[in-house]
């Protein structure tokens, strides 16, 4: 046999494994081992069971459509094809794909995509926004086609007809939706700033037609969101990784519309509570009182005055009545008389006169000139200086 | 246009809570009731004036021309 060279053989060997159909399109199962993020943005890993191995080559710009990141010891499926690399005579699977074993893969990747994300504090409720009470304009986030954008509008405009709605259409399945309705939020927010509330939502579905609301692309942008993100995917019993960082959760997209806008007629109602009319009892109410206070101290005042008036007089009386009665004008008229003597003092006592002495008499009507004829009495009486009359 | 509204409504509102509160207060003088009852009759207006437009309108994104169309 002709002896050939090293590569001649390999490129023979290269022209067998890659013509072959079956090599061109395989699946298989292994688990990670020496795996490797290359700086490149290319994956290395080798795949393997209880005895053999084999290369594994994942492309960069299939990376970003893995769910999830790959570990040492995950059992998994990958698909593509064999490729033989002549050089090295070594050959390698190329992957296209690859699925995660075990109990639900999507469960796997949601859950770690769920502790990242709280770890790194997206879901903390100091950053999630208070949803304004008087919205003025919402935008709704979904698919244009499908029940949910006409159920949340039909709802909006049951509760409340002035609030504008905006609607950005967006996918909201398939490998495509997650970074549409990513860029649908960074645009409300940059094209429409006055937005007050963002609906973001679709409606029920399974695990794989609502992945696209666990994506980590989708979870950023309404983390980033400036104008607060009303969460509505699914049914009662969903929860996506959107629910945990949004600003508010809503169980549906027609729940979400409930939540958003106030009831008009409930405003209707609070308003007719400050109706002027009945503003203005207040006020009366308030003057009456106050009328009432005036009027009040108003009388009372004239009431002291008068009784006061009225005990002056009464003291004026008393002591108008006492000094009538030691006015001896009144003792003279009804019959008393003054006796006074030679030297005009007046005589209190009989002591000091004597028989034949002159005195004289004032009465009310005039003077008596007297002589003393007789005298009878003690005539111990000491008339006290000061009378207490 | 849409943010000018939104002050106006929900800070008339609360003004008009306050005026409402102010009123009822017996502290307050008959004075500041009066000034208090002007301003709320302003703002009573100004809600009722929005609440009873009804102008609402729904505007459809159209990627292809990056422009607001209203909706049928």
């Amino acid at each position: 046999m002709k002896p050939i060279k090293v590569s001649q053989l390999n490129n023979y060997i290269k022209r067998i494994l890659q013509s072959d159909p079956l090599l061109g399109n395989i699946s298989v199962k292994g688990e990670i081992s020496n795996l490797k993020y290359h700086g490149t943005g290319h994956v290395y890993f080798t795949l393997k069971d209880e005895s053999s191995k084999i290369s594994c080559f994942l492309p960069s710009d299939k990376v970003k459509y893995l769910h999830y990141e790959l570990e040492d010891g995950m059992e998994i499926i990958v698909s593509g094809y064999i490729y033989l690399y002549d050089k090295g005579g070594t050959y390698s699977i190329n992957v296209g794909d690859v699925i995660v074993e075990g109990a639900g893969n999507l469960t796997v990747a949601f859950e770690k995509l769920k502790e990242k994300l709280l770890k790194e504090g997206l879901f903390d409720g100091r950053y999630k926004k208070q949803l304004p009470e008087f919205p003025n304009k919402i935008a709704v986030i979904t698919s244009d086609t499908g029940a949910a954008i006409k159920d949340i509008i039909k709802t909006i405009q049951n509760k409340n007809q002035f609030v504008d709605i905006i609607v950005y259409p967006c996918l909201v399945q398939g490998t495509s939706a997650a970074a549409d309705i990513s860029e649908a939020i960074d645009a409300v927010n940059r094209l429409f700033p006055d937005v007050d509330i963002i609906i973001l939502g679709r409606g029920g579905g399974s695990l794989e037609e609502l992945w696209a609301f666990n994506e980590e692309i989708v979870a950023r942008s309404i983390f980033k969101s400036k104008c607060p993100v009303i969460s509505a995917v699914g049914h009662e019993t969903d929860f996506t990784i959107s629910d945990f960082v949004a600003d508010l959760r809503a169980a549906t997209p027609t729940a979400a519309a409930e939540i958003a806008v106030p009831d008009i007629n409930n405003l209707k109602m609070k308003l007719k509570n400050y109706n002027p009319q009945i503003l203005k009892v207040e006020i009366e109410s308030k003057i009456n009182e106050y009328s009432f206070k005036l009027d009040n101290i108003v009388n009372r005042m004239s009431q002291i005055l008068k009784d006061r008036i009225y005990s002056q007089e009464l003291q004026l009386a008393k002591i108008r009545s006492t000094i009538d009665s030691i006015n001896p004008k009144y003792i003279m008229e009804i019959g008393y008389g003054a006796i006074i003597d030679q030297d005009g003092l007046l005589i209190k006592s009989i002591s000091p006169v004597k028989k034949g002495d002159l005195i004289k008499i004032i009465m009310a009507d005039g003077r008596l000139d007297c002589i003393v004829e007789d005298k009878e009495g003690s005539g111990l009486y000491e008339f006290k200086e000061k009378s207490n009359i | 246009m849409s943010s000018k509204k939104k002050a106006t409504f929900e800070e008339a509102f609360e003004v008009l809570e306050k005026t409402a509160e102010a009123l009822k207060n017996e502290s307050t003088t008959l004075e500041e009731s009066l000034k208090y009852f002007e301003e709320g009759v302003k703002q009573y207006k100004l809600c009722n004036d929005i609440l009873s437009e009804a102008k609402q309108k729904i505007l459809i994104f159209d990627k292809n021309t990056n422009e607001l169309k209203e909706a049928e």
